[in-house]
């Protein structure tokens, strides 16, 4: 009786320790965040957009310090393949005759291949313009058309890689077609850079195949952080879908002020690049310059509260790519959960989506905040 | 007597507005939702099926006013009163046939209850304003 007691009670009991289980809302939130990998589509404004020849020529060119300037210089050193793609340094530094300093934090390149726009800003809406853009610019690799075009004349082995991706000798070809068909070939070699499937992943198709006991492998701080996220954290609200990004622009209540009397416009800052950039999805050197794609992009609005807003980041690897937030001003995980506990609500625009607000977490909830990032 | 009875029906066909409309106006097959304000009545339908989020859409949609098909033109929008904001793209709608219409590019970027917005344009009137939400899981 006394035995029959205590197990009935002990059955009872079982179900209150262990993590309670999620609301149908909470499932379909997580659910919502997969499956991983998306379908690979090529990208239409590049024409050699997955092809084995092109991403040769793009991961030779990723490497490649002479399209620099100065030779010190390439893709792959800010987006150093050692470090996920992206820059350990609060900011990037490209050092120089004098030192350089960028002001937005190195962004990591893994799933680039998905973004609808590019760099923190958006200031172009296509991977090969988004190559081509650091490539040129002053305060980076400083390079003109006129380098880039004789790097891939002048060496053979780029000349054959290119011979190979294009279909033709460079030589003869203009100088700026030779840019774009660089930008596109580094394109190429980014699109190859898609995330391998995490813990959140397996947890998430446990869920969704209703496999109690992959779900309950998962750890249960993550799982609490898991209800945070979609639930009173609201973070799926922007970090949505299989990437953890709707891809567009928000304030994030992150101070847009760099020195006394410089100031980072964000998406304002992008949408006035973009008009003006020859690169875009709709433009002259697009090879599907009419797709819906180009189409949907040419209508974006500008609009009051782009003024220092950001591109929402994608969270998968995030707990690799520190530092964070576009300026690189928030160290670890731990600090970007306690700046949405404690939002200043002052910082964020008067004109602004009516999203955040400070979360007001508890040491315990950021701890299962944490925990379930570093499974993405 | 059978003569007269047609000459009656016939004539009753040509005043009955409503049955003159429904003639002119079929509605859209496979509608998602009906709107219907001030004479005017609203089908539309999603392309996919369920819009998704962070991926653009389209909207199919038969307008009938009082009338007959809606020839004024056709406005789309949408926006999440609760977060203040708009869509961050506007959508190109164009007219496929007599009171027809089909808008493209339409995105909602975050999940949540949008407000799909659409308007009768009129000439020399306020435009009709017929509104709808649509909730991403």
């Amino acid at each position: 009786m006394r035995a029959a007691l205590f197990i009935a009670l002990a059955l009872a009991w079982t179900p209150l320790v262990a993590a309670p289980a999620f609301t149908t809302a909470e499932r379909q939130a997580i659910l919502a965040h997969g499956p991983w990998p998306p379908p690979l589509e090529p990208d239409p404004s590049n024409r050699v957009s997955g092809q084995p020849a092109a991403i040769a020529l793009g991961d030779a060119l990723f490497h490649d310090f002479r399209l620099s300037r100065t030779g010190d210089a390439a893709c792959a050193y800010c987006h150093d393949p050692a470090k996920d793609f992206a820059g350990s340094d609060t900011i990037a530094r490209v050092v120089r005759v004098k030192t350089r300093t960028l002001y937005r934090n190195t962004q990591s390149l893994w799933n680039v291949r998905f973004n609808r726009w590019f760099g923190w800003a958006g200031a172009v809406d296509t991977l090969w313009g988004a190559s081509i853009r650091p490539i040129l610019a002053h305060d980076e690799m400083d390079a003109d058309p006129e380098r880039i075009a004789r790097l891939l004349t002048d060496d053979a082995w780029l000349a054959g890689l290119y011979a190979r991706a294009f279909g033709r000798d460079p030589v003869g070809v203009a100088r700026d077609a030779l840019v774009v068909d660089a930008g596109k070939a580094l394109a190429a070699y980014q699109e190859t850079l898609v995330s391998p499937r995490s813990a959140f992943d397996a947890f998430r198709d446990a869920l969704a195949a209703g496999d109690a006991a992959g779900v309950a492998a998962y750890p249960a701080a993550a799982r609490r952080g898991a209800r945070l996220f979609v639930g009173e954290g609201r973070c799926n609200l922007c970090h949505a879908g299989q990437r953890f990004t709707h891809g567009e622009f928000e304030d994030a209540g992150v101070p847009y002020f760099i020195r006394p009397g410089l100031v980072d416009p964000g998406r304002h800052g992008g949408l006035k690049a973009f008009k003006a950039s020859p690169y875009r999805r709709d433009g002259a050197h697009s090879d599907a310059p009419d797709s819906p794609a180009a189409r949907l992009t040419a209508n974006v609005r500008m609009q009051h509260r782009d003024w220092g807003a950001f591109r929402v980041p994608s969270l998968r690897r995030v707990a690799r790519t520190p530092p964070y937030m576009h300026d690189g001003s928030l160290a670890t995980l731990e600090d970007v959960a306690r700046h949405y506990s404690e939002l200043d609500e002052e910082r964020l625009h008067a004109d602004g989506a009516a999203i955040l607000r400070p979360l007001k977490l508890t040491q315990a909830e950021i701890d299962d905040l944490v925990a379930f990032l570093k499974t993405l | 007597m059978g003569a007269r009875r047609l000459l009656i029906g016939a004539v009753a066909l040509a005043v009955w507005p409503g049955v003159a409309a429904a003639t002119d106006c079929p509605p859209l097959q496979d509608a998602a939702g009906r709107l219907e304000k001030a004479g005017y009545r609203l089908d539309y339908r999603f392309e996919p099926a369920r819009p998704p989020v962070g991926a653009p859409f389209s909207v199919e949609v038969a307008l009938c006013g009082p009338g007959g098909p809606g020839t004024g033109g056709l406005d789309v929008d949408a926006d999440m009163p609760a977060h203040r904001h708009a869509m961050n793209y506007r959508p190109e709608v164009r007219q496929v046939g007599p009171g027809r219409y089909r808008a493209e590019g339409l995105l909602f970027h975050m999940p949540g209850a949008w407000r799909l917005r659409f308007a009768a344009v009129r000439a020399g009137a306020p435009p009709v304003r017929l509104d709808t939400t649509v909730t991403t899981p």
